[in-house]
């Protein structure tokens, strides 16, 4: 496998998946452990996770992960590059002009459509996360980490949410080991 | 220069003390809505824009940087976005070689699904606000059932959702 064959990958992912950083994740799932095998869904697991209680922006840690899993660092530097710089520039450009925008009631409109997408773009984005730990464990215990984390989450850092998850995830044997 | 190196460290401040999408917002708010460097209005107003492009919705730092330094702001906190990323490295190199034991695995399964339940405290509150009639309540459903069935790309759905929004509000 190719350092170009990585960068098409990320840069599909990352320049037209909106809706944040959940559904370009959900999507590089979909390419790089279902759709070609390039890493397990351990590995995946392991990149996400570490991104998680990475400070900063948790996709590109995300991304920089995945790369490195794949191709080493040059993997990690052309993912980083590719996942944060084009997304980057549109965000630029649309900062550069959106007081005006937000004049032009048709523009609002359009925007609103947009968002309630985004947020059901960020839902399924979860679902498909998920879905292969849901069923490659006992559902109930995977139901009961997603709500841990619904719950905590209102409450505590989402740091110490991430750690009560890992330290629950160790210790709670299930039926599955 | 040093006003790019003075954007760019506090840009940085954000970043690093933020673990998901939005918690660096208090602290630029606190630097730059504070000390008159930027308005409410224009706070928010980025945010929607990092909501609208594709990327992490923290994304929105690099509206604020665009906003209150240009290009220049812009490229400073693209820069402080991505610095913090390759910290994971390191961690990746150190516990990435007992990934493969059982406990260690169920703790990575546990942390996925963790940080779903963690996102969903991020997306419901948004939900909550652009939810305010029925039809964008079908586009979250809609939107929701293509990402996970129709594996479509999103880039078509959010413009879907634009001219369809668009045509409500003309037939409105």
């Amino acid at each position: 496998m190719y350092l170009g064959d990585l960068a098409r990958v990320m840069l599909r992912a990352a320049t037209l998946t909106f809706g944040g950083g959940n559904p370009t994740t959900a999507a590089l799932q979909r390419e790089m452990v279902e759709r070609r095998h390039w890493l397990s869904g351990t590995d995946f697991a392991l990149a996400y996770t570490l991104s998680r209680i990475t400070p900063g922006t948790n996709l590109f840690a995300c991304c920089s992960a995945l790369g490195y899993l794949v191709r080493g660092w040059p993997g990690a530097i052309v993912c980083l590059l590719i996942a944060s710089v084009p997304s980057s520039i549109l965000t630029a450009l649309l900062a550069a002009v959106m007081e005006r925008l937000l004049d032009w009631p048709a523009a609002v409109a359009m925007m609103h459509g947009a968002i309630a997408v985004a947020i059901g773009l960020s839902l399924g984005s979860l679902f498909t996360l998920a879905q292969p730990y849901l069923t490659s464990a006992p559902l109930l215990r995977g139901l009961a980490f997603i709500a841990g984390g619904l719950a905590l989450g209102y409450l505590v850092s989402p740091v110490w949410v991430l750690v009560a998850g890992a330290a629950a995830g160790y210790f709670w044997q299930g039926a599955d080991s | 220069m040093t006003e790019f190196v003075l954007l760019y460290l506090l840009f940085l401040k954000a970043t690093l003390s933020s673990f998901s999408g939005m918690t660096a917002l208090p602290i630029l708010r606190q630097e730059l809505v504070l000390t008159h460097r930027l308005t409410d209005r224009q706070l928010n107003t980025a945010i929607v824009t990092g909501r609208l492009t594709p990327g992490p919705k923290g994304g929105y730092i690099v509206a604020v940087g665009q906003t209150i330094g240009g290009w220049r702001g812009a490229t400073a906190a693209w820069l402080a976005m991505v610095t913090p990323a390759l910290l994971v490295l390191p961690l990746l190199y150190w516990l990435g070689r007992h990934a493969k034991s059982p406990p260690v695995k169920r703790a990575l399964d546990a942390v996925m699904l963790t940080s779903v339940g963690l996102s969903l405290t991020a997306i419901l509150p948004l939900a909550r606000d652009a939810i305010d009639s029925p039809a964008p309540a079908l586009l979250v459903a809609g939107s929701t059932w293509f990402f996970i069935r129709a594996k479509v790309e999103t880039v078509w759905l959010i413009l879907a959702g634009a001219v369809l929004m668009l045509g409500v509000k003309m037939l409105n």
